[in-house]
């Protein structure tokens, strides 16, 4: 138990540690994957992904000195692409008349991508079917839910962390995944 | 994250279930789990083609700027196609307005001089009435107007003083 704590103490320095300008190069390279991976599943937008992402680690690096280290460097950033994700959204909707789906990922795309391993073409042909449709559910859920289903089963988080990234409380959040998950499971065919 | 995790985290959310619940659910967690594999493999394909962070918080800020240019531009054509529908709708209106009151006035300058000839006409009509000669059975009123008017007596000076009073 002290182990853990110690280890986490040290973790949290480091990541203090590494917050600092001239580790900033690390900083994008830990975690900037995983930022891409959230605003790529949140927005279906390459090219909007990508400049969100950038965004992200600019407004991390401009408003490093405020990161107080109360939660980790990784919740932080997810919180501010959250935020970026929203404004996002936001500006999206009120400039309508702007063509922005251009880049959008087309669900086919992203259901190629499922590994192969298949026993058969058939069972392959399922796995890929069950992509897509999960794909399009989750881009038809509200954000919050969204939100939280990416951070729970894309990005592996934690309820508590995912409570601390979207500022919610975790009876919410885990309300707001469960109605997340009911409409995935209906749209894979089960019971909501 | 493995199948046996998200088969964990999904059964979690379904904890009272049966076993017929449980393998629709451990289907479920297999789908999620390959959904986030897809995830994943397209943002490694892109991570791929990373460049250089220095070069990428350059870009960003570029593009904030010229983000921040374009929304003050949108602003302005906004600003201005406002102002330009405002004046469209309000010259007619304005036209409209003058063209109504100018009517107006026409109107009511008609009147005037209508209601004008009319007094006019109905002035002559009461001159040419008075200036009509005095018919022979009122002539004797007549000389006696003359007479009461001439009179500087100061009997008649006391009757007119107590006439005007």
């Amino acid at each position: 138990m002290e182990q853990i704590a110690t280890s986490e103490l040290t973790h949290l320095a480091r990541e203090q540690a590494v917050l600092g300008l001239a580790d900033f190069d690390e900083v994008v390279r830990l975690y900037r994957p995983r930022v891409f991976r959230f605003l790529l599943a949140s927005l279906r937008d390459r090219d909007a992904a990508e400049n969100l992402t950038q965004d992200c680690f600019l407004k991390a690096y401009m408003g490093r000195a405020h990161f107080r280290g109360d939660s980790s460097l990784s919740t932080w950033l997810m919180k501010i692409a959250m935020n970026l994700v929203r404004d996002y959204l936001r500006s999206k909707r009120l400039r309508f008349w702007t063509k922005t789906r251009e880049t959008a990922l087309d669900p086919v795309d992203v259901s190629d991508w499922v590994p192969d391993g298949r026993s058969s073409p058939e069972a392959e042909f399922i796995a890929r079917t069950q992509v897509k449709s999960i794909w399009e559910t989750v881009n038809q859920l509200p954000p919050k839910q969204r939100n939280v289903f990416v951070l729970r089963f894309v990005e592996e988080m934690e309820l508590k962390e995912i409570a601390e990234t979207t500022g919610m409380n975790p009876s919410t959040v885990k309300t707001h995944l469960y109605r997340a998950l009911a409409a995935v499971r209906a749209s894979a065919g089960g019971k909501a | 994250m493995t199948k046996e995790t998200t088969n964990r985290q999904v059964q979690e959310m379904y904890p009272e279930s049966d076993a017929a619940t449980k393998r629709d659910l451990e289907g479920l967690a297999n789908s999620i789990s390959q959904f986030r594999a897809a995830v994943r493999h397209i943002a490694e394909r892109q991570g791929e083609q990373t460049q250089q962070v220095a070069w990428q918080l350059d870009q960003a800020r570029q593009r904030r700027k010229s983000t921040q240019k374009r929304i003050m531009l949108e602003w302005a054509v906004a600003t201005t196609t406002a102002i330009v529908l405002c004046l469209t709708m309000l010259v007619p209106t304005v036209g409209y307005y003058r063209n109504h009151a100018t009517q107006l006035r026409a109107q009511q300058q008609e009147q005037l001089l209508k209601q004008r000839e009319a007094d006019t006409a109905l002035l002559d009509q009461v001159t040419s009435e008075l200036s009509e000669a005095v018919p022979d059975s009122m002539q004797p009123l007549a000389e006696m107007d003359v007479d009461y008017a001439s009179d500087t007596t100061s009997t008649g000076k006391t009757e007119k003083k107590n006439a005007k009073n």
